[in-house]
């Protein structure tokens, strides 16, 4: 008997020395802890932060950009895919918030990424304020620490842009603490100031080993990250985020244009652009996708008509929306050399086919094509159609810089940030200095006559061949015209087809701050309802924005009369 | 290596056990013998395989094929002691015999024995303290012998499929090497993903940790066990919420020395039920006046200015000598516009020849199973040996479809009187090939009537695009399956080994050790080439040039016991029981990948020949958990019978701060019918009745309880917020049933369970700023009701025929009982349009008459039917003569006062439109167009479709029925299987309706009065003011696409025919097995029994979507067996 309970004794033992070792160790996933064991570890993670922050707008298809773009003409597709057909109707459908709304995934990525990287960049940050923490040198410290303001900024000035409110966290909060929602003007003020940081940072960095310019892998680009050019970058997002957080004609009106003069006339001085790369990022999912040409892209008349001298657009303008494009695909001629010239659209197609776009040259011949006829898509409503298609970038897409997708991609163009300092100088009632600016790519790139009369009413030259020309009531039961717009059309005129499809939202945020959205678009997203609900609010503080039902965030009717 | 530990104590314990046995061996003396007879007491056929035996001395033979049996007593233990000798065989009560004096000779006692309707007297020895009668337990078990299964199968878990009340087994997928997927009673989780809903399995002591059920093979198969809720499986622990599934193999002979052998052998077919998937006859293409070529879409020029004829078309964009094919041209209204939705009919009758395609790419497979088996006994080791080869090639042409090579020795080592050491090893060697698992998607409806898949190019290349483009909306249906076939490869190599051991020592009659000890390992290898050379639509470098992938997964687990159970007579009536055990199993599994693009040299498989985009990847990861068990039971005069037992556990699962949690169960059994004052005088005996009440829990995730963060080439994210006071779910069920017999005929077993599972494990969504998406979190609480009925009656039993009927009907009702959590939102298991498929709430109000917090309530949107449906407001103007009324399809639609549904063309009314400014919905309506459910103008929500319950994943109850024949020689069986009021989100009918290829919508023989434009069944979601109406609606759920999805399937249908010896040898029997063979149901798609993947939910048989999943396969099969 003593046997068996002497057995059962070492059972016991056993079963029991077994379940003092039941601490297992993730091996796939490391913690926090794990992750900033080491100065070498904090920078591997605060290394990898811009992509992070890249990601969200780029690096996915899931992401409110396809609406985005839909909604500001940008851009048009019936299919439903990340939500484009539920947001391409007129009248406007809200940007549903409700719990379980179809499109509550693409609403979210950049609110949950941005949170992230505003987190971890904050984090790291915490880090470098500990005195007994040191990179290795103040030079190396000093990088780190301009690099993490500079993403935290931007991961905060994309928030701001998006959402109508998000929860600032700093480098002091608790790893707990989620902070409070607050406007979108807050966390704006809160982005600025981290760029601001970087950039006094990156203005007088320490000297010593592992300073700038920043690593390579940091934030890919042809353009080396010294301490000057990585200011002259901050500075240019700051002039971008400042300028078109604005939400509507007023809130534009109200930027301080003279900090963004000063920060354009410091910004960047050619394109910058990232090193795309397919799988390990940078990588631009959308504009590779739109460069498909299938059913989820094709330019609708609204905005690329106002190049017209045909008169097509004239006439599409003044139908009832519903009869826009029903008999055929918008086509029109124009003087614009951003788009194929030609009286036909043999003549077009023969001006400039894609495949001409298929060398290693980055930029195309033209900005737009007008497609083969084999490749129309009738899909959706009838005012989508047209002929043309954009494609730039096509040589990015399939073969550009080597292997297809790989390679620099412009992400902030000098045309950008020249047009901002002339949005502000125009704004400031110096058309001159405006009008240079506007000029630089009127003259060059889209070969129209440059504009001479200085002032803000003064039509664009060119007459009957003015671009562009604007349409006015041109709202959904028909009746629009169209006339030479003044300097200040011919200043978005350039900006949009200059930036089209250069970085996310473009046409949306400038449209939303020019009013120039359709009556009922919304002009931000909501906080995400998966944040409210984690945040206790429940049944109507979960709400959503835009459409024609009495939401906040809707668009009035726009300048065009849509 | 507390792992290595462990076993060395258990292999030292076991060791220790066994020599301790052998140092004290008795001595030699003369031996008794018994013989005699088992027969049937009601046909007085002679029993084959009963078993007689002595238990006090731990003996048992079986008997012959004439029912005879000879037990020989070693003289050593002929002592002149008072024994029993008892015989048992399936299906028949037990008979004992009294022994007064056991002494050395012969003797013959000859046993007719009576049926045993409930099988009251068959041991069960699942969720028991050890082996004891099924009258003695205290909770539902379902027990399946090699008897109860004629027809065999490749996977253990289709042979229970209609057989055991409250198991709900279904192939969710026909595609070969697929494993069906199981559910006992209703799910205890909320959220399983990554986990299952699936029950614990335990197969010959060995814990299933690893690889698929699958690889075991069911023709070994000596007996199923399943214990179906907590009530019964608390004795498991942690992971048994979802009830468990013991396992055992067939074993060696307890009868005389010498060995049998089996040969069977199956050669027969698989194909689909039906290649009728109700493809239209008709399309809405624009055909040129000859109805014999069709217009090409041009912009500016005049329609049917150019036309095209098809499959010349599809040879000129196929026959390019290069990597990629030309695109179609595109054909008129292949994507109508708004305006053209209103107008075009789908009535064009396709030129040419007509192609089924589903009848082209699928084909009638062979099926072969092979399988020899000996059974056998030598000196004190009895043995099974079998072998098995088995292929199934699927259904689809050009597939190689997968196959299986198996090994099994089972010994059984008699060292002493009182040491049984048994042995079970499983080696399993087999070869799947994974292409094409997801072709029916663009197939079935996407396929286009007019192309011959089996066409070549001039080049005598299978075509490669086949028109989907410019033919149809999405340009579904656009690749010619076959090209691919050829041209690539995705091959998987899986090698399985499984070995236990469990060692039992009696010492004495009072207490029994049992020592296991298993090992299981499966190491696959997943090989995916692209050949140099493959072709794309357009320029693909990476694909044009060739690719591939090498996966490698290799999972271990091993899992021991060690087990003291002691037996005391407390009283003249009164037996106690004591048992204390000790469990511990580890699981490790190791993955990595690597991987590129771009061959060097043409048809050099390895990756060493590529050149660029390399990829490489791996992950481990180790779980382990240890229990600590001891139970106790009581059994007074046979008639009351009170049980209860305590488990604690610890699993590596748990979060750092909840690392343990109890288990346990109370339990009585009290046999009515053994009470004196019964009389059941034949109207109701063998009644009993039986309570359990226990707990038993499910386990996180392995990542749940960690914080982590993602770590990639691309970078380091963040991912989930870490909880150290993360919980198992913890089942509590209350069990209660009765078993009896009616007029001595009628066999019934009746359960009643409710299962509550708190801290149910759920994502919970954090504040974006944390950083941290989710956390997992204990926050809710699910709630079962089931109602089990079991009945067996014995029709007819004599001599030359037998009749058995049997009948399973169960019912479980599953609810959201509390959240802590706001509501939530599930999918459905699909990529598309299922994002929103459940709610899960813990409302308990009703809304379409089913209860919000309902699981598996499916959320969509709802068209109306009738006025009532309408809002109130809206109702006074819906009816004869009104704006709204019911179409001749069934659906409420806006024609406007004073029309009618049949006037659309008469009087040219198809185009007008109800403007949003005058419709109740500030939504405009197009005439004659289905309606979406919606809020009013100025309700909250305006604009958009209203999601709400339309319907529910779970039957309302299943029933089975058998039938067990035999006449003389010849025996039928047969299963029907009906699973019934279920819900099924019938997706695959969406992508119809989204490429215009919806039989139902076919306008073929329809009057001017009836006929429907495209749009009434194309669009309404989404884009709403692009549409014209329509229930494609997205792909989401609509009450047009989810249906009904009520079955009965004759599953199982088995005619042999007993041979005998031909020409002096064997035993042979003939048959025809069919299995899966004929559907009965109103369900439009291809086969009801579906599921779409596993999701947050866990399980296919809750994501009902039917997303073209590769249908299940009947068989129908020539088998042909012997001994001898």
């Amino acid at each position: 008997m003593m046997r068996f309970v002497i057995r059962g004794g070492v059972l016991a033992l056993a079963v029991g020395l077994v379940g003092c070792e039941l601490a297992v160790q993730n091996p796939n996933n490391p913690e926090t802890e794990r992750v900033l064991s080491t100065p070498a570890d904090v920078e591997n993670l605060l290394g990898t932060q811009y992509l992070r922050w890249h990601t969200a707008m780029y690096g996915r298809l899931g992401n409110v950009w396809g609406m985005a773009n839909v909604q500001s003409f940008e851009d048009f597709s019936s299919l439903s895919n990340n939500c484009m057909g539920q947001r391409v109707g007129i009248p406007r459908a809200s940007n549903d918030n409700q719990v379980g709304n179809g499109c509550a995934g693409e609403q979210r990525a950049v609110y949950y990424i941005e949170g992230e990287v505003n987190r971890i960049t904050s984090n790291v940050l915490a880090k470098l304020d500990d005195p007994t923490f040191t990179m290795g040198t103040p030079a190396q410290d000093a990088r780190a620490r301009a690099f993490a303001e500079f993403v935290r900024g931007l991961s905060l000035g994309y928030l701001a842009l998006t959402y109508d409110s998000a929860a600032i966290v700093t480098p002091e909060m608790e790893g707990e603490d989620a902070g409070e929602l607050v406007g979108y003007q807050e966390v704006m003020t809160a982005a600025l100031d981290g760029l601001q940081r970087a950039i006094d940072i990156a203005s007088n960095p320490p000297a010593g080993a592992n300073g700038f310019p920043l690593p390579a892998t940091w934030l890919p680009s042809s353009t080396s990250m010294t301490a000057a050019n990585f200011v002259r970058l901050a500075r240019s997002y700051k002039a971008r985020l400042r300028a078109t957080v604005a939400r509507n004609p007023a809130e534009r009106a109200a930027v301080d244009w003279d900090a963004v003069i000063a920060d354009a006339q410091n910004g960047i001085t050619a394109d910058h652009d990232n090193i795309t790369n397919t799988t390990l990022g940078p990588f631009n999912s959308w504009v590779s996708q739109w460069h498909t040409f299938t059913t989820w892209h094709q330019m609708t008349p609204f905005v690329i008509g106002m190049a017209d001298n045909s008169g097509a657009y004239a006439a599409w303008t003044a139908l009832p929306l519903a009869q826009r494009g029903a008999a055929a695909p918008f086509f029109m001629t124009t003087p614009d050399l951003r788009f194929p010239q030609g009286a036909t659209r043999a003549a077009q197609q023969a001006d400039f086919a894609i495949t001409s776009c298929t060398g290693p040259s980055l930029i195309c011949k033209r900005y737009f094509v007008n497609r083969p006829g084999g490749n129309d898509t009738f899909s959706g409503e009838s005012w989508g159609y047209s002929n043309y298609d954009f494609v730039r970038f096509y040589s990015w897409r399939t073969s550009g810089a080597g292997t297809a997708r790989n390679g620099p991609f412009p992400f902030f163009t000098k045309a950008e940030i020249d047009l901002l300092e002339a949005e502000g100088q125009l704004r400031k009632g110096n058309f001159a200095a405006a009008a240079a600016l506007i000029n630089k790519t009127r003259v060059a790139n889209g070969g129209l006559p440059a504009i001479t009369a200085f002032d803000a009413t003064s039509p664009v030259p060119g007459g009957a061949d003015c671009v562009p020309k604007v349409p006015s009531n041109a709202g959904i039961t028909g009746g629009g015209t169209v006339a030479c717009g003044n300097m200040f059309e011919a200043l978005k005129w350039e900006k949009r087809i200059e930036t089209a499809y250069t970085h996310y939202m473009a046409w949306y945020l400038d449209s939303r701050g020019w009013g120039d959205l359709a009556e009922g678009t919304g002009v931000h997203w909501a906080a995400p309802y998966e944040d409210l609900q984690a945040r206790g609010r429940t049944g109507a503080q979960i709400y959503s924005t835009g459409g024609t039902t009495g939401n906040t965030g809707s668009a009035p009717k726009g300048t065009y009369g849509w | 290596m507390i792992g290595f530990s462990f076993r060395r104590t258990v292999l030292t314990g076991l060791a220790a056990l066994g020599l301790s046995a052998a140092l004290t061996a008795p001595a030699l003396a003369q031996s008794a013998t018994f013989r005699g007879k088992v027969t049937s007491e009601k046909s007085g056929q002679p029993l084959v395989g009963a078993a007689v035996g002595i238990g006090e001395l731990g003996l048992t033979v079986l008997t012959n094929a004439q029912g005879n049996y000879v037990l020989t007593v070693p003289a050593a233990r002929v002592n002149g002691q008072s024994a029993t000798l008892t015989v048992r065989s399936i299906g028949y009560k037990s008979y004992s015999r009294a022994i007064t004096a056991l002494t050395a000779g012969e003797r013959t006692i000859d046993f007719p024995l009576a049926t045993d309707i409930n099988k009251l007297e068959e041991i069960i020895v699942t969720g028991v303290l050890e082996g004891v009668e099924r009258q003695k337990v205290p909770f539902a078990v379902g027990r399946l012998t090699a008897e109860d299964l004629p027809v065999v199968s490749k996977d253990p878990l289709t042979l229970l499929a209609g057989k055991v009340a409250g198991v709900r087994v279904a192939m969710t997928s026909g595609f070969p090497g697929s494993t069906p997927e199981i559910q006992l009673r209703g799910p205890t989780s909320i959220n399983a993903a990554g986990r299952g809903q699936g029950p614990l399995i335990i197969v010959d002591d060995a814990i299933m940790n690893v690889g698929s059920l699958r690889e075991l093979g069911g023709l070994d198969i000596e007996s199923i066990e399943v214990v179906k809720g907590a009530a019964g499986a608390s004795l498991y622990g942690t992971r048994a919420a979802n009830g468990v599934i013991t396992i055992r193999t067939k074993r060696g002979g307890t009868g005389q020395d010498g060995v049998k052998f089996n040969v069977r052998t199956e050669y027969g077919f698989a194909d689909l039920n039906s290649t009728n998937y109700g493809q239209p006859a008709n399309h809405p293409l624009q055909l040129d006046e000859t109805g014999k070529r069709f217009c090409v879409q041009l912009a500016g020029r005049a329609p049917c200015s150019r036309t095209l004829d098809f499959m010349t078309e599809m040879q000129r964009i196929n026959g390019v000598n290069a990597d990629t094919t030309r695109t179609p041209q595109t054909i008129l209204y292949a994507s109508p516009g708004p305006a053209d939705l209103r107008n075009v009919f789908q009535a064009q009758i396709w030129p040419g020849q007509y192609y089924n395609s589903l009848a082209q790419l699928t084909t009638r497979s062979p099926q072969i199973l092979t399988a020899v088996d000996a059974t056998g006994k030598i000196g004190s080791v009895g043995f099974y040996v079998s072998g098995s080869y088995t292929d199934e090639s699927g259904a689809l042409v050009g597939l190689n479809g997968a196959q299986s090579r198996r090994a099994r020795v089972n010994l059984d080592y008699n060292a002493r009187a009182d040491l049984k050491v048994s042995v079970s090893t499983l080696y399993d060697n087999s070869t799947t090939d994974l292409r094409d698992i997801n072709v029916f998607g663009a197939l079935l409806r996407g396929g286009l009537p007019g192309f011959d898949y089996t066409a070549r190019d001039t080049l005598g290349r299978y075509l490669l695009r086949s028109g989907g483009t410019g033919f149809r909306p999405t340009g579904n249906g656009g690749t010619a399956f076959l090209y691919a076939s050829e041209n690539r490869f995705n091959d998987r190599t899986a090698n399985r080994f499984l070995g236990s051991i469990t060692a039992k020592y009696f010492p004495a009659d009072w207490v029994t050790f049992e020592g296991t000890f298993a090992y299981d390992n499966r190491s696959r290898i997943d090989n995916a080439i692209v050949t140099k050379g493959f072709r794309t639509f357009s320029l693909t470098t990476g694909t044009n040039n060739g690719n591939q992938s090498i996966g490698n997964l290799d999972d271990e687990s091993i899992n021991g016991a060690l087990t003291a159970t002691f037996r005391h007579k407390l009283g003249t009536d009164l037996n106690g029981k004591f048992s204390v055990r000790g469990v511990y199993d580890e699981n490790t599994t190791m993955s990595s990948g690597h991987g590129g693009q771009i061959y060097r040299v043409k048809d050099v498989f390895q990756t060493d020949n590529l050149s660029t985009n390399f990829f490489t990847n791996s992950s481990s990861a180790t779980v382990k958990n240890v229990g600590l068990f001891t139970g106790a039971s009581l059994d007074y005069k046979d008639r009351y019978v009170l049980e209860g037992s305590f488990r604690y556990d610890g699993s590596s699962l748990f979060g750092a701060g909840h690392r343990w949690a109890p288990f346990g169960r109370i339990s009585a059994v009290w046999q009515v019918a053994n009470e004196p004052f019964w009389k059941g005088g034949g109207l109701l005996d063998e009644l009993r009745f039986r309570a359990s009440r226990g707990t038993a829990g499910s386990t996180p995730p392995f990542t749940a309880q960690y914080e982590t963060y993602q770590v990639s080439a691309t970078g380091i994210t963040l991912g989930q917020a870490g909880n150290r006071n993360l919980r198992p779910e913890t089942t509590t069920e209350t069990e209660l049933g009765t078993d009896f017999t009616l007029f001595r005929r009628l066999g019934v077993e009746f359960t009643y369970a409710h299962g509550v599972t708190k801290d149910q494990i759920l994502p919970v969504s954090t504040p974006a700023s944390l950083g941290f998406s989710t956390q997992w979190q204990n926050a809710g609480t699910l709630t079962n009701k089931t109602f089990e009925v079991a009945l067996n009656l014995p029709v007819l039993n004599t001599r030359n025929f037998y009749w058995n009927m049997r009948g399973t009907w169960d019912k479980t009702r599953t609810y959201i009982s509390e959240l802590f959590v706001p509501d939530f939102i599930y999918a459905g298991g699909t990529g598309q349009g299922t994002g929103s498929f459940f709610l899960m709430t813990a409302d308990k109000t009703k809304e379409n008459g089913f209860a919000k917090n309902r699981y598996g309530n499916i959320y969509g949107r709802r068209f109306y039917k009738t006025c009532a449906d309408l809002p109130s407001s809206v109702q006074p103007d819906c009816g004869e003569g009104k704006s709204f009324q019911v179409d001749d399809k069934g659906w409420l639609v806006w024609v406007g006062a004073g029309n009618t549904t049949r006037d659309g063309i008469t009087k040219n009314l198809w185009t007008t439109i109800l403007p949003a400014s005058q419709s109740p919905w500030n939504y405009a309506l197009s005439w004659g167009h289905p309606i979406i459910d919606r809020p009013l103008r100025g309700e909250p929500g305006e604009g958009s479709g209203r999601n709400q319950i339309i319907g529910n994943v779970f039957p309302d109850f299943r029933f089975t029925f058998t039938n067990d024949i035999q006449y003389k020689r010849l025996t039928l069986y047969t299963l029907l299987d009906a699973t019934i009021g279920h819900e099924i989100n019938n997706q695959g009918e969406g992508w119809g309706l989204l490429d215009i290829s919806s039989a139902y919508f076919d306008q073929a023989n329809q009057t001017v009065e009836t006929a429907k434009p495209v749009g009434y069944s194309w669009r309404a979601g989404g884009p709403e003011s692009t549409g014209s109406g329509g229930f494609y609606d997205l792909l989401g759920p609509n009450n047009y696409v989810v249906e009904t999805g009520s079955y009965a399937k004759l599953r199982e249908v088995s005619l042999t025919y007993k041979v005998g010896q031909v020409a002096g040898v064997g035993d042979w029997t003939v048959g025809v097995i069919g299995r899966n063979l004929l559907t009965f149901t109103n369900y439009t798609g291809l086969d009801p029994e579906v599921g779409a993947g596993t999701g947050q939910t866990g399980s296919g048989l809750i994501n009902q979507t039917d997303a073209f999943g590769f249908p299940t396969l009947r068989t129908f099969t020539f088998s042909l067996s012997t001994r001898f």
